[in-house]
């Protein structure tokens, strides 16, 4: 069949002898008519120059860690789903335990049009919220909630998915929680400013 | 080992509840699902939000894999499978790359070569792209899959992901071959 093979034919898979994926009776039909076509070889040149350029372009810089912890957190409520209330009394006595804060989440992807995150060292000595989300909400359901309430994430989400939200300067903390509070379809719970 | 052994040795422990394998599998394929997908929606909140839902998926359904298909392919394919209930619920169209064609334009191998070492340049000319042919492109071109695993992950016959890469690498030759004649660019 390969021996039938038209130009085009060939021509199509010229991407794939690019990337070293073709094998077998197609490689050797596609080499065949390379030597006896000067045109389609230099194509196959500057294709095989597109891939390397595509394979040395840097892979996007994410937030590793933070999706990380993000996806163990959903995968620990997939396995054990511990009842609300108890998950809150959990959540709440490791937070005192762990003092978070110690590091600042940064959650800057490439294109992002506003930083919903901070370096937990540029808001010291802002009263702090700590806050839990409703399983499933996404991050873009809650940066649109930061923003709408114009507050920053300065840490999380920690391995049992809490938050800590920076109050900012001139803000009653314990209103900005009660508005957080409202939005009960993505806000699970929220402890008073700290 | 190689990586697609790897992978599928991780995706096995997965699907035995393991979740250092879970962890492993985030830090070696995150970043390469969150090119594929941001590439098609260009949102980056919601391409982390789409990469986690995939990971958890690939969390729920790994005993499902069995083998038929490389696991890198198996999870791509959850990955396409997402961005495209994204297309549907947000209704998107795709905007045409049709190529128009002039008498005196066919691509230049040599000035292709030379504009192809201009990344900015190749950025530009994928972006040009129908959202398909460049999702086909970037499939082969930056993932390395055969164009089988590609119709395995856009779940299309073997036949139109030709198609499509044939389309993209054409316009894509032809837009570096027009930037590598332009002086200054």
């Amino acid at each position: 069949m390969t021996q039938d093979m038209t130009r085009d034919e060939i021509a199509a898979l010229l991407p794939f002898l690019a990337n070293g994926t073709l094998t077998g009776a197609e490689l050797r039909a596609v080499q065949d008519w390379l030597a006896r076509d000067p045109a389609l070889a230099d194509e196959a040149r500057a294709l095989a120059a597109l891939r390397d350029a595509m394979q040395a372009e840097p892979v996007p810089q994410t937030a590793v860690e933070l999706g990380l912890a993000r996806l163990m957190r959903d995968i620990g409520r997939i396995d054990t789903p511990a009842p609300r209330s108890m998950r809150w009394q959990i959540a709440a006595s490791l937070v005192l335990a762990a003092g978070l804060g110690a590091t600042g989440g940064y959650l800057a992807q490439p294109g992002a049009e506003e930083v919903v995150y901070e370096q937990a060292s540029g808001e010291a000595g802002l009263p702090q919220l700590t806050v839990a989300f409703v399983p499933g909400a996404t991050m873009a359901q809650i940066t649109e909630l930061l923003r709408a309430n114009g507050v920053t994430l300065v840490d999380g989400p920690s391995a049992i998915g809490l938050y800590r939200l920076a109050v900012p300067e001139g803000v009653d903390g314990f209103a900005l929680a009660e508005s957080l509070r409202m939005a009960v379809d993505l806000v699970e719970s929220v402890d008073d400013p700290e | 080992m190689t990586d697609a052994t790897r992978l599928e040795d991780l995706l096995i422990r997965v699907a035995g509840g393991d979740r250092a394998a879970i962890a492993q599998l985030y830090r070696l394929m995150e970043q390469p699902l969150y090119r594929f997908v941001h590439s098609r929606l260009n949102d980056p909140h919601q391409s982390a939000d789409i990469v986690h839902d995939v990971f958890l998926d690939v969390w729920r359904n790994a005993h499902r894999f069995e083998g038929r298909s490389a696991a890198r392919t198996w999870i791509f394919g959850i990955a396409w499978r997402k961005v495209m209930d994204v297309y549907r619920a947000a209704r998107r169209v795709d905007v045409t790359d049709d190529l128009t064609e002039t008498e005196d334009d066919s691509p230049d191998a040599l000035t292709c070569i030379a504009a192809a070492e201009d990344q900015a340049r190749v950025r530009h000319c994928l972006s040009t792209l129908k959202p398909d042919h460049r999702s086909a492109l970037q499939l082969a071109f930056y993932e390395d899959l055969g164009y089988r695993e590609i119709a395995e992950v856009m779940a299309v016959p073997e036949g139109t992901v030709k198609t499509r890469v044939f389309h993209a690498k054409k316009l894509m030759l032809h837009c570096l071959s027009q930037l590598g004649r332009r002086p200054g660019q």
